[in-house]
């Protein structure tokens, strides 16, 4: 009885975590309730097949009602960097809003009542160490304007 | 012939049974799995304090995600109880299942509740974890089918007082468990690296590398961000305040001008302080 528990573990295991084949997706159908039902879904590339060749970074443009500008850094830790990262991409459009809204609320104190939000994509190519080539710049993009509706900064 | 033929095939099948239940159910000492759930306690324990600092902006219908992406086949106690009286009481649950698992305290229990409070997390905002937070799911998860409070724990403490210091033998299939997950991971991420490029391209650790010289490392020496934030819109604003020498009171096109509009021109954007204060 436990061995077969074990077996159909490790079967869902395995399975689940094969890269990207024909078998995978075969067995994906039958696989999937399971490991999302039950907590066992895992995915942990680590930067395999290739490292990444830009690196981003999403901030905030933040203007207040009297004129004033804030640049809104994400705080520096990693669950910030996944979310920005996550949502730079436009299928993740619907996440821009709340996010700005999000950042305008939190900048809405002291009588300072933010206007409008930018939210800023930053990239940078990476070159290849030693590569002789110039540095590139760092290239922006405002890719959502949020504009604060007028009595309430969400 | 039939009974020849069939023997070193019946041996083969009885050597495999053997080794299958020796890597499985072979009782050994729960003294590994007792640091293992010490371990895993503690950094539970850490990952809820860290969390802290986020766990309305990230969970709440409040935050960044104001509703659960669904995927198929998920649920969360988060979508049943979605307020943030709930999101905090679950996340005090989840202390609470943590202190227990270090202690020992009904131990199958409080990893379970880790496990199911987790994963309601998780699947409330995925998108803000990493591999490591699954990681931790799974060790929850494993640890609550695991004898992990059989050895240096309140558990044992109360039923076998007497012999506290000793280590009883059980199967360790639920820590072979672990290992072979992680084995696995590893196994096909190796895998899947061979099928990429040789790496001319660079390492990941240009990352970090290039992250030093983002809009982070641009403050004043010994200022902070929000010291940096209250003191930009005056200098932005008049002309007259600006540390740095600007070509023109507004964003142009040019050099070091920044396509986002800042309001002054500036050799590096975001304004590097050392570039522009000159």
């Amino acid at each position: 009885m436990l061995s077969s528990f074990l077996v159909a573990t490790l079967c869902a295991v395995v399975l689940w975590n094969l890269p990207k084949s024909e078998l995978r997706e075969v067995t994906a159908p039958l696989v999937e309730p399971v490991v999302n039902l039950t907590g066992l879904d895992q995915r942990w590339n680590l930067f395999a097949p290739n490292p990444p060749r830009m690196t981003y970074e999403t901030v905030a443009r933040i203007e207040y009602a009297d004129g004033g500008l804030v640049l809104w850094q994400p705080p520096r830790n990693d669950r910030w960097r996944k979310w920005l990262g996550a949502i730079r991409s436009e299928r993740s459009r619907r996440l821009w809003e709340p996010t700005a809204a999000w950042i305008a609320e939190h900048h809405d104190r002291g009588g300072r009542r933010p206007v409008r939000v930018e939210l800023v994509l930053r990239s940078l190519e990476l070159l290849p160490p030693g590569s002789g080539q110039p540095e590139p710049a760092w290239q922006e993009e405002i890719f959502y304007t949020h504009d604060v509706p007028r009595g309430g900064a969400s | 012939m039939t009974t020849v033929a069939s023997r070193p095939v019946g041996g083969m099948a009885d050597r495999l049974v053997g080794l299958w239940n020796e890597f499985w159910f072979k009782p050994t000492s729960t003294a590994t799995l007792a640091l293992v759930r010490i371990a895993f306690g503690g950094v539970l324990l850490a990952w809820c304090v860290f969390m802290s600092f986020d766990l309305l902006a990230f969970f709440s219908d409040s935050g960044i995600l104001p509703e659960r992406v669904a995927y198929p086949w998920t649920w969360s106690l988060l979508e049943v109880f979605s307020s943030d009286i709930a999101l905090v009481a679950l996340f005090g649950l989840l202390v609470v299942a943590a202190i227990c698992i270090i202690v020992g305290y009904h131990t199958r229990l409080a990893s379970l509740v880790a496990f199911v409070v987790l994963l309601s997390f998780e699947r409330r905002n995925l998108l803000v974890l990493n591999a490591a937070d699954i990681l931790l799911r799974l060790f929850a998860l494993y640890l609550a089918l695991a004898p992990a409070g059989a050895a240096l724990s309140v558990d044992r403490w109360r039923h076998h007082r007497d012999r506290f210091w000793e280590f009883p033998a059980r199967a360790p299939w639920a820590l072979r468990l672990v290992q072979v997950q992680i084995s696995v991971l590893y196994l096909f991420t190796v895998w899947l690296k061979l099928q990429g490029s040789p790496g001319t391209r660079g390492p990941p650790c240009r990352t970090p590398c290039a992250s030093s010289r983002s809009p982070a490392s641009t403050f004043p020496p010994g200022s902070t961000r929000r010291r940096w934030s209250r003191t930009w819109p005056p200098t932005a604003r008049s002309p007259s305040r600006r540390p740095w020498p600007c070509s023109s009171g507004t964003a142009g096109p040019g050099p070091g001008s920044s396509p986002v509009g800042w309001p002054c021109t500036c050799p590096s954007w975001p304004p590097s302080w050392s570039a522009c204060s000159r």
